[in-house]
């Protein structure tokens, strides 16, 4: 699931894809904005049938807690 | 809006995509005939002369609440609904409100808001239909109080809460004289031409008056944009010649088109762009932050012209604009026609007109200080070039980020000084995120670990734009000036 995710990550950062992991941050380390989350986190839901709330958003600090939410959360 | 449901009734005012994906339209006779019904219920309820709080993201239903609040000489306050509850309450508080419109996202926050105020009253968005509904029933048997309630256009009909240089927030009082005379002002410097879209968040004046009010002044349709998340599917429905933003949209726009160029296995072409963004988008207006000029360049080749613009709420809120014909890269464009501008002395940039506010909300001194003879004091610094106005910096500390937001540095550090482990405290901005440097107290016996979670603990409590994302140390106090301040440049 890491790897899915990175690839949608990817497309909206500079960072190189092999150094991202599941510490690496949104905002400090792939320098996403709140609007890219937020178009990142469309991509997710589709990707993957979920929904996520925007209270739950704001709790996405790491690659990590993203992942951490889908494994627990997808269809 | 009166005039409108005249000329143009059939005409759509606004449009917008429901919870159940269907595209909703309503037109101009619709719009002013549930103003007036909610307005008529308003007046029959009691509201006189109320400050009522307006929470919620951005929907039709806020729209008309809005025009019915401010059409009964009531005042709307609208309230940034990122920001913590007790914040928000605190706000209220201070505001003189005591009934507040609410989203349904908020109920469970009804009772916060009960505990905290006196006489609290709230009303959910989601049964305004039933308001609604009961105000044409007093219309159909002859209720005449909306037509015959006189406006008064100087008096307040809007505060507006904004980030002040200190403590506490500012609330911005707005006339419908104001607020008029900049949409009118800022509709003779851009000629619209097609459908608007308003992405940004009504309780930002620049989101509610040039995103909203103006479209609808300029006779066009207005896309509402209910959810940013959705915003690819928007741009289907919208099919906007226009958009109005902050920079940080801009920005994250450029990257979806990248990230696009690369599926494709190559360069973004003019064409995916058009396709991406509704096929009729040829401008779009940013303002509320500076906007790094390798932006404008990359739209232009997709054939959108971003026109910069600068303003501040307390100017209703624009002040200049580039124009459609008429623009200068790196500038913010001519000043608005029917408004003045000059610099001062020290490259103060200073307003005066009929968009230029009341005062601030039970804060004479500030007031006094902001218009100090008879110009309003912006706050940043300029120059005027061959009838362009240009934005070299700030006189105050606020950091203004990229959607926009004002904040305040000297809250966050007074914050943070109330821990006895911290000596001394400056807040920046380091690349697009908020950062704090410490000096810690001397004495404090703390590992360095709990300065990370001191700073934690404190993001808890802010909205997202005002949370710290970087914690670095000092060993040597800050270095001050002749009267004891701290120079903040680090």
């Amino acid at each position: 699931m890491l790897q899915e995710i990175i690839d949608v990550l990817e497309q909206y950062t500079d960072y190189p894809p092999e150094e991202i992991n599941e510490d690496t941050t949104l905002i400090e380390d792939l320098e996403l904005n709140s609007f890219d989350v937020l178009t990142i986190v469309s991509d997710v839901e589709d990707q993957y049938g979920v929904h996520i709330s925007d209270e739950q958003i704001m709790e996405f600090k790491t690659v990590g807690d993203i992942e951490e939410f889908l494994e627990k959360n997808k269809e | 809006m009166e005039l409108r449901a005249a000329e143009t009734p059939d005409d759509t005012a606004f449009f917008f995509t429901d919870d159940k994906g269907v595209v909703v339209q309503i037109s101009c006779r619709a719009f002013y005939d549930d103003v007036r019904a909610l307005g008529t219920y308003l007046l029959s309820e009691g509201f006189k002369g109320e400050h009522v709080g307006l929470l919620g993201a951005n929907s039709y239903e806020w729209l008309v609440v809005f025009f019915a609040l401010t059409t009964t000489g009531n005042v709307a306050v609208p309230l940034d609904a990122r920001v913590p509850v007790q914040h928000l309450t605190q706000i209220m508080q201070y505001g003189d409100s005591r009934r507040l419109f609410y989203s349904v996202e908020f109920e469970p926050a009804m009772p916060a808001f009960s505990g905290a105020i006196r006489d609290f009253e709230g009303f959910p968005l989601k049964d305004l239909g039933e308001a609604i509904g009961k105000g044409r029933e007093k219309l159909s048997a002859g209720d005449a109080s909306y037509r015959d309630f006189v406006i008064d256009r100087e008096a307040m009909c809007a505060l507006v809460y904004t980030s002040g240089t200190t403590g506490t927030p500012k609330g911005v009082m707005l006339s419908q004289k104001n607020i008029a005379a900049n949409i009118n002002q800022a509709c003779t410097n851009f000629i619209l031409e097609g459908n608007g879209m308003s992405v940004l968040p009504f309780h930002h004046m620049f989101g509610l008056v040039v995103g909203a009010l103006m479209v609808f002044n300029y006779r066009y349709p207005c896309y509402i944009v209910r959810n940013l998340r959705n915003i690819a599917r928007d741009f289907q429905t919208a099919k906007p010649e226009c958009l109005f933003v902050v920079p940080m949209v801009i920005e994250s726009f450029a990257k979806q088109l990248k990230a696009m160029g690369r599926r494709a296995g190559g360069q973004v072409t003019p064409e995916m762009v058009k396709a991406f963004t509704g096929g009729n988008l040829r401008f779009i207006i940013c303002g509320g932050a500076p906007l790094q000029a390798q932006y404008v360049k990359l739209f232009r080749n997709f054939g959108i012209e971003i026109l910069n613009g600068y303003g501040i709420t307390e100017c209703s809120p624009v002040l200049a604009v580039n124009r459609n014909e008429d623009m200068c890269d790196g500038s913010v464009g001519p000043v608005l026609f029917g408004c003045e501008v000059k610099i001062d002395e020290d490259g103060e940039i200073l307003a005066r007109g009929d968009n230029i506010m009341l005062g601030y909300y039970k804060d004479p001194e500030a007031t006094e200080k902001a218009m100090l003879g008879g110009w309003f004091h912006t706050g940043d610094l300029g120059h005027i070039e061959d009838h362009y106005l240009f934005i070299t910096g700030r006189t105050k500390n606020l950091i203004i980020t990229s959607s926009g937001e004002n904040i305040s540095p000297e809250e966050l550090e007074d914050k943070l000084l109330l821990d006895a482990a911290v000596a001394e405290a400056i807040v920046y901005e380091d690349n697009g995120a908020l950062a704090v440097m410490i000096y810690p107290e001397p004495e404090a016996d703390v590992p360095e670990c709990y300065f990370d979670a001191l700073v934690d603990k404190m993001n808890q409590g802010e909205p997202g734009y005002r949370a710290i994302r970087k914690v670095s140390l000092r060993t040597e106090p800050f270095v001050r000036n002749s009267t004891g301040k701290i120079i903040r440049n680090l």
